[in-house]
C-alpha cells in the first residue's frame, strides 16, 4: 500500500533500464515525458512483488522465469486500451464497399484471412466478422479473423466476448439485435460472430509467433504505431509486409503513416479512405 | 522514360531500377528524380545517390547547387537531407560557399553544418554572426547552440550587447544549448526589454546559479503571465542545483516570506496553466510558499496523474492548517479530490473526520474506497473495524487490501474485536478470506492460531501465514519456518527465506545453508541476503562453492555475501566479476568493491570507462569520485571528453562541478 509508506520514485537510471527494457522486448518507447507514467504505475507492481524498489522490480524483469507475463502485466497499466466497436466508420466502408468485393473477384482459392494487431478487448475483430456477415455472399468461403494483442488481460477479455455499454457508443441498434445477446454484465457476442474470430496473446516483435499467423489478406493495425519510435514502427511494418499476400492491404489509423517508414506499401486512394497496398513488385523496403 | 510516368509507383520503381547502373551515367536523372512531386520518389532518389558514397567534388557541387532551387521545395529539400547525411565529407565544400552571394544559399549551408555537427566549422560560424543578412545571422547563432562547443561563447554574448532583439533571442537559445557558465552581468540587462524577458529566464533556468537568485524571485513578480512562469520555472530549476542548505536559506526563506501577499495571489492564480512543467514549478513554489489560499487550486491540480505527486508534497509543507477549507470541498468534489483528501486527513493525523471517512467507505468510486480505508487506520476510530471488515469482500481488489492494512492498524488498540474477525475468517472457505486471516493474526502476533494455516491446503494462504510467522515470538516458529523452505510452491518457500532472515539469530543459519541450493534463484537470493545479514562467517564456504554456476541476481547477492562474511580478504571473486558479461554483475561489483577502498580502481579504470553498457560507466565514475575526489578530476574530464551517453555525461559534468 504505497499510499502511507515512504514513497518511492524512479530515478533517471532506473527509467531509463526499465524503459530500453521494455523498448527491446516489444517495441514501445516512453520519452522523458512519459517518466511519471512509468514511476506511478510500476510503484504496484514493485509493492504487489514485495521488491525493495525500483532497480529490483528491474532485475525481476530483465531475469525472472516469468518476466513475460510480467511485461504483458504492466503493458495494461502503461497503455490506453480502450476501443469501441464500429470505430472510424469511413474506413469500415472502404473495407466493406471497396477491399472486400476487390478480394472476393481477385481470390480463387475462396478464402479470407484478415488480422487485427493490436486488437485489444477484441471489439475490432468482432466488428469485421459482424460487417462480412452483414455483406453475405460468403457460402462457400473460408474467413479467418484473428485478433491479437500483447496484454493477457485484454486478451481475456476478448475471449470472453462480453461487453458493456462504453463499447457500444457507435453501434447501431440493429447490430446490437442481430450479434449480441444480453447477459449478466453486459452484451454476449453471439457464437455466430466468434465462430469467426480466434483470439491471440502475441508480441508484434516476436517474430517466431507472427510466423505461425500465416499470410493475411487484410491487416487492421489502428492506434497501435503511435506507441513505437520510428524504429520498432519499421521493424512492425516490416512484420506486417512480410505477413500479407501481394495485393494485401494494411488499414492503419487515421492519425498514422508509413511516412518515413517504408516504401513497399502503394498508397490507395479509395472512395471512402486512402489505404496502403502490399505491391506485387519486389522493390521498396525500409527507409533507412 | 518510366521516370516522367503519372504514376507515382512507376516513377519510384524507375528510380529504385536505376541503382543497377554506373552513378555517373543515371546522376542527371536522380537529380531530377529529388525534385519529384512525390515524396516516396524524392526519397529513393535520395537513397541512391548516397549509395554512390564517396562522392567527387562536382557531384557534391551539384548538390550545393540544388540548394539554390528556389522554385522547387523538395528538391532543396532532398539536396539538404543528402548533404547532411554524407556529413563530414561533404563539410569542405560546403564551407567554400560561406561567401556566396546568395543569401538563402549560406542559410542553408549554415543549417547543413549545424545539423552535421562540425565544429571544425567553428570560426566560419562565427563569422557569419556578422552577415549582411539577417536570416543567415540567426542561423550562425542557432547553429553554434547546435555544435555546443564552448568557444563560439565570448562571440555569442558580443551579439547581446547589439541591438536586434530577434538575434538576441536566439543567441540566448544557443546560450542555454552550450550550456557553459554565463556571466551574469552580461543576461542581466537583456531583462529591461520585454520581448526578451522570457527567452532570459529560460537561459538562466539552463545557465544560473546563485547569483541569478535575486533576479528570479524578482521575476515572480512579472506582469506577463510568460514572463512571470519562466522565472519560476529558472527559479526551481536553479534551486535544484544548489546544496540542501542553500536551497533552505536562500529559495525556500525567501518564498515563505510572500506568503499572503499579492506576489503568492498571482502565482497561485498561475496554477490554472495547461503547460505540466510550468505547473509543476508553480506547484512546487506555492508549496513552499504556504499560503491556505492554494488549498483548492493545488486539488484541481492533483486530477492531473502526471502532477498528484508533486501536489501532495506540496500540501505536506503548507500543512494541516488548510484541511478546513478541503474537508469542506469533499462531498461536492470528483472522485480522485476526494481520495486526495482522504490520505490528507490521514497524513496529517487530523481527528473529527472520521464521519466523513466511514461515509467514504461507501463511495461509488474505489479509489476514494481505498483511501478511506487506509486513512481510517490511523486515527483508528471506534466502529471502524467492523466497517472495514465488509469491505474485506469488495469488488475491487486495490480496496480489499486497503481494508486489510486499515484493519491490521487495530490491531494494537482493538485486539479482541481483531481477533473475533480473524477467528470467523480461519474457517471460511474461501482461500481469500483464510490468508486475509493469516495477515490479521500476524499484525496480533498470535503464533498458536498462524500455525494451522502453514499447513492450508492453498499455497496463498500459506504464504501470508509463512510471511506472518517471521515477526511472531514463537518456540516452534523456527522449525515451521525451516519446513516451509521445502514446500512445493515456489512463493511459499520464498516467503519462508525472508523470514528466516528477518527472524536472524544462530538457528536460522543451518535452513538459510540449506536454501542455497533451492531451484528457484528469488529463494537462493533470500537465502543469501539472510545470510549476510546473520554474519556468520561459517556459511562462508557454502557462499563461495555457489558463485561458479550462480547468474543474475543470484551472483549479485552472492557477491554481497561474500563480501558482507568474509572482508577484505574475500574480495577476489568480486573483482573479477568486474569482467563479467552482464552488466547487472559488473555494477553491483563495482558498488561492493567501493565499500573497501579504491585499490581495485587502476587495474580496471581504462576498461570499466569504456564498457558498452552506460550503467557500468556511470556507476564506475561515481565510484572514483567518491574513492579519490579531486584526485579523479583529471580521468573524469577526459571521460567526459570521450562520453556519448547523455546521462552519463551530466553525471560526469556533476561531478566535476562538485569536485572543482
Amino acid at each position: 500500500m504505497p499510499f502511507f509508506e515512504p514513497e518511492l520514485h524512479l530515478t533517471e537510471e532506473e527509467f531509463r533500464l526499465i524503459r530500453d527494457l521494455i523498448y527491446h522486448h516489444c517495441g514501445l518507447f516512453f520519452d522523458e515525458d512519459s517518466k511519471y507514467l512509468l514511476d506511478r504505475r510500476l510503484l504496484q507492481r514493485v509493492t504487489l512483488h514485495n521488491l525493495s524498489g525500483f532497480r529490483e522490480y528491474y532485475q525481476f524483469l530483465k531475469y525472472d522465469r516469468k518476466k513475460e507475463q510480467e511485461i504483458s502485466d504492466i503493458m495494461d497499466l502503461l497503455t490506453t486500451n480502450e476501443t469501441y466497436f464500429f470505430r472510424e466508420a469511413f474506413q469500415l466502408r472502404a473495407f466493406t464497399d471497396e477491399i472486400v468485393p476487390e478480394l472476393m473477384k481477385l481470390k480463387r482459392d475462396r478464402t479470407l484471412r484478415i488480422w487485427s494487431a493490436g486488437c485489444s478487448t477484441g471489439e475490432e475483430p468482432y466488428t469485421i466478422a459482424m460487417l462480412l456477415l452483414e455483406m453475405g455472399g460468403f457460402d462457400g468461403w473460408r474467413i479467418d479473423i484473428v485478433g491479437s494483442d500483447i496484454s493477457h488481460r485484454v486478451v481475456q477479455h476478448a475471449r470472453k466476448g462480453v461487453y458493456g455499454k462504453a463499447s457500444f457508443r457507435a453501434t447501431e441498434e440493429r447490430y446490437l439485435k442481430r450479434f449480441f445477446t444480453e447477459t449478466e454484465g453486459g452484451y454476449r457476442v453471439n457464437d455466430e460472430v466468434r465462430e469467426l474470430v480466434t483470439v491471440s496473446q502475441m508480441n508484434l516483435f516476436d517474430q517466431n509467433r507472427l510466423a505461425l499467423l500465416g499470410k493475411m489478406d487484410v491487416i487492421f493495425c489502428r492506434n497501435v504505431i503511435i506507441y513505437f519510435d520510428e524504429a520498432s514502427k519499421k521493424k512492425v511494418i516490416e512484420a506486417f509486409y512480410n505477413t500479407l499476400r501481394g495485393g494485401g492491404y494494411l488499414l492503419l489509423g487515421h492519425s498514422e503513416s508509413l511516412m518515413n517508414i517504408t516504401t513497399s506499401f502503394a498508397l490507395k486512394h479509395l472512395k471512402n479512405d486512402m489505404v496502403y497496398q502490399k505491391t506485387n513488385s519486389t522493390g521498396g523496403g525500409v527507409v533507412t | 522514360m518510366k521516370l516522367s510516368s503519372r504514376d507515382e509507383e512507376e516513377r519510384r520503381l524507375a528510380v529504385l531500377a536505376l541503382r543497377d547502373h554506373p552513378f555517373a551515367s543515371t546522376m542527371q536523372l536522380l537529380f531530377k528524380a529529388m525534385g519529384d512531386e512525390s515524396w516516396r520518389v524524392r526519397k529513393e532518389a535520395v537513397t541512391a545517390v548516397l549509395q554512390a558514397q564517396p562522392l567527387e567534388a562536382p557531384v557534391l557541387e551539384a548538390l550545393i547547387a540544388a540548394l539554390r532551387a528556389s522554385e522547387n521545395a523538395g528538391l532543396r529539400n532532398s539536396a539538404v537531407e543528402a548533404l547532411e547525411l554524407i556529413g563530414a565529407a561533404a563539410v569542405q565544400q560546403l564551407c567554400a560557399h560561406l561567401n556566396d552571394p546568395d543569401p538563402d544559399l549560406r542559410k542553408f549551408v549554415i543549417d547543413i553544418l549545424g545539423n552535421i555537427g562540425c565544429e571544425k566549422c567553428l570560426p566560419l560560424l562565427v563569422r557569419a554572426l556578422d552577415d549582411d543578412d539577417m536570416n543567415v545571422r540567426v542561423a550562425a547563432a542557432e547553429n553554434l547552440g547546435k555544435i555546443g562547443d564552448a568557444g563560439a561563447l565570448p562571440h555569442l554574448l558580443t551579439v547581446l550587447e547589439g541591438g536586434e532583439i530577434w538575434l538576441k533571442f536566439t543567441v540566448l537559445d544557443a546560450l542555454a544549448l552550450i550550456g557553459a557558465p554565463v556571466p551574469l552581468v552580461s543576461l542581466a540587462p537583456l531583462l529591461q526589454e520585454s520581448l526578451l524577458r522570457r527567452a532570459t529566464y529560460d537561459c538562466l533556468a539552463a545557465l544560473g546559479d546563485v547569483q541569478a537568485l535575486p533576479i528570479l524571485l524578482q521575476g515572480l513578480q512579472e506582469k506577463a503571465k510568460n514572463a512571470r512562469e519562466a522565472a519560476a520555472m529558472a527559479l526551481m530549476r536553479v534551486r535544484e542545483r544548489l546544496p540542501a542548505e542553500k536551497q533552505t536559506s536562500l529559495v525556500d526563506l525567501r518564498l515563505q516570506e510572500m506568503s499572503g501577499g499579492p506576489i503568492a495571489k498571482k502565482l497561485i492564480d498561475s496554477l490554472h496553466s495547461e503547460d505540466p512543467v510550468v505547473l509543476s514549478a508553480l506547484v512546487r513554489i506555492v508549496g513552499t510558499i504556504g499560503d491556505t489560499r492554494a488549498a483548492l487550486p493545488l486539488l484541481h491540480v492533483c486530477r492531473s496523474e502526471r502532477l498528484r505527486d508533486v501536489c501532495i508534497d506540496a500540501f505536506r509543507r503548507i500543512g494541516p492548517k488548510l484541511l478546513p477549507e478541503l474537508v469542506d470541498h469533499f462531498p461536492a468534489t470528483v472522485p480522485i479530490e476526494r481520495a486526495v483528501i482522504a490520505q490528507l486527513l490521514a497524513e496529517f493525523g487530523d481527528t473529527g473526520h472520521e464521519k466523513l471517512l466511514l461515509d467514504g467507505l461507501l463511495d461509488d468510486s474505489a479509489q476514494v474506497r481505498r483511501s478511506c480505508a487506509l486513512a481510517l487506520g490511523r486515527p483508528k476510530s471506534q466502529g471502524a473495524v467492523t466497517r472495514l471488515a465488509e469491505l474485506l469482500d469488495d469488488d475491487e481488489p486495490q480496496v480489499r487490501e486497503a481494508a486489510l492494512e486499515g484493519l491490521r492498524a487495530f490491531a494494537a488498540t482493538e485486539p479482541a474485536t481483531l481477533s473475533t474477525l480473524a477467528s470467523a475468517l480461519t474457517r471460511a472457505q474461501l482461500p481469500a478470506k483464510r490468508r486475509n486471516a493469516a495477515l490479521i493474526l500476524g499484525a496480533l502476533a498470535d503464533g498458536e492460531r498462524l500455525s494451522p494455516l502453514v499447513k492450508d491446503e492453498d499455497a496463498t494462504v500459506r504464504q501470508a501465514a509463512v510471511s506472518s510467522l517471521g515477526r511472531v515470538e514463537l518456540p516452534q516458529a523456527l522449525s515451521h519456518l525451516a519446513l516451509a523452505l521445502s514446500d512445493e510452491e515456489p512463493e511459499v518457500r520464498l516467503a519462508a527465506a525472508h523470514a528466516l532472515s528477518d527472524r536472524g539469530g544462530p538457528d536460522a543459519l543451518a535452513p538459510l545453508l540449506l536454501a542455497l541450493n533451492d531451484s528457484d534463484p528469488w529463494v537462493q537470493t533470500a537465502a543469501l541476503r539472510g545470510l549476510a545479514l546473520l554474519g556468520d562467517s561459517g556459511a562462508l564456504p557454502g557462499v563461495i562453492a555457489l558463485l561458479d554456476q550462480a547468474c543474475g541476481p543470484v551472483l549479485i547477492a552472492a557477491l554481497s555475501t561474500v563480501a558482507a562474511l568474509g572482508g577484505a580478504n574475500a574480495l577476489a571473486p568480486v573483482e573479477k566479476a568486474l569482467s563479467h558479461s552482464d552488466e547487472e554483475v559488473v555494477e553491483a561489483a563495482i558498488e561492493i568493491l567501493s565499500g573497501f577502498g579504491c585499490g581495485w580502481i587502476d587495474g580496471h579504470s581504462a576498461t570499466l570507462l569504456a564498457h558498452p553498457h552506460w550503467v557500468v560507466r556511470r556507476s564506475f565514475v561515481r565510484a572514483l569520485a567518491k574513492l579519490r575526489g579531486a584526485e579523479s578530476m583529471a580521468i573524469l574530464d577526459r571521460a567526459l571528453a570521450s562520453e556519448s551517453d547523455q546521462l552519463v555525461r551530466s553525471e560526469i559534468a556533476a561531478l566535476l562541478g562538485r569536485l572543482r
